[in-house]
């Protein structure tokens, strides 16, 4: 039996929820990766490298509507 | 799809249905560039030029304009009863960009940089094209995989990275634009 069932429509997820801070470190990692790469990208003249990290802030904005 | 923690196979089937979805939109508008390139170039830049800096500032929240998108949510007949093919549907029609809402505004100025601002030479546009369809379906996907790598489940990202990502992403865009 998983927890949904057991629970019923009052526990909606399954799993241990992420902390707050747990969050907003997986947020800033994922920032400070997109410009990194973006630096990188433009430290080293390669635009595909560029458009790797805009695609990916790209992405990543539109993650919390999943 | 973000109610469970995410098996390595299904996050990445999730992984690379984003990335697939992402390949036939990039690679639908690396066409467009090509049927664009008669345009003037400095035309071009111009209007992604505007184009851009119109999404900054609708970002920014000083302008209201709804922008296209399909405003309908990915159909339940797209999940069957395999997790990983049911995981990598869903993330491929989420990859597409164009199969259901778009909420930020970045998405539109990589599209406008990939139409009106892509390479001269086509072999870079080409690797420019699948340069953001890669990036484009690890960003749509680094939440499902963040689980895969956590005992942890997050469903609800601090909203303040999320527009964050936005505002990097089209400053990137801006940078692009101006060859910079």
């Amino acid at each position: 039996m998983t927890p949904d069932s057991r629970a019923g429509a009052a526990l909606r997820f399954r799993g241990r929820a992420a902390s707050e801070r747990s969050r907003h470190l997986a947020g800033a990692s994922v920032l400070a990766a997109v410009v990194s790469i973006a630096i990188a990208g433009v430290v080293l003249g390669l635009p595909a490298v560029v458009f790797i990290a805009v695609g990916a802030g790209a992405g990543y904005s539109l993650s919390g509507s999943v | 799809m973000l109610h469970r923690h995410a098996r390595p196979a299904v996050a990445g089937a999730y992984l690379f249905g984003a990335i697939s979805g992402a390949l036939v939109t990039t690679s639908a508008l690396l066409v467009l560039s090509g049927l664009l390139s008669p345009v003037p170039a400095t035309l071009r830049s111009g209007l992604a030029l505007v184009g851009i800096a119109g999404l900054l500032v609708r970002s920014a929240g000083l302008l209201d304009v709804e922008l296209p998108q399909r405003r309908y949510q990915i159909p339940r007949a797209t999940f069957g009863p395999s997790p990983t093919r049911s995981a990598y549907r869903f993330a491929f029609e989420l990859g597409t960009g164009v199969r259901t809402y778009i909420t930020a505004s970045a998405p539109y100025a990589l599209a406008a940089t990939l139409v009106l601002s892509s390479p001269a030479s086509l072999g870079t546009a080409v690797l420019c094209t699948l340069g953001a369809a890669f990036g484009y379906g690890l960003g749509r996907s680094v939440v499902v995989v963040g689980q895969a790598m956590h005992r942890s489940v997050a469903v609800d990202h601090p909203r303040v990275w999320l527009r964050a990502a936005d505002i990097v992403s089209l400053t990137g865009a801006l940078l692009l634009v101006l060859r910079i």
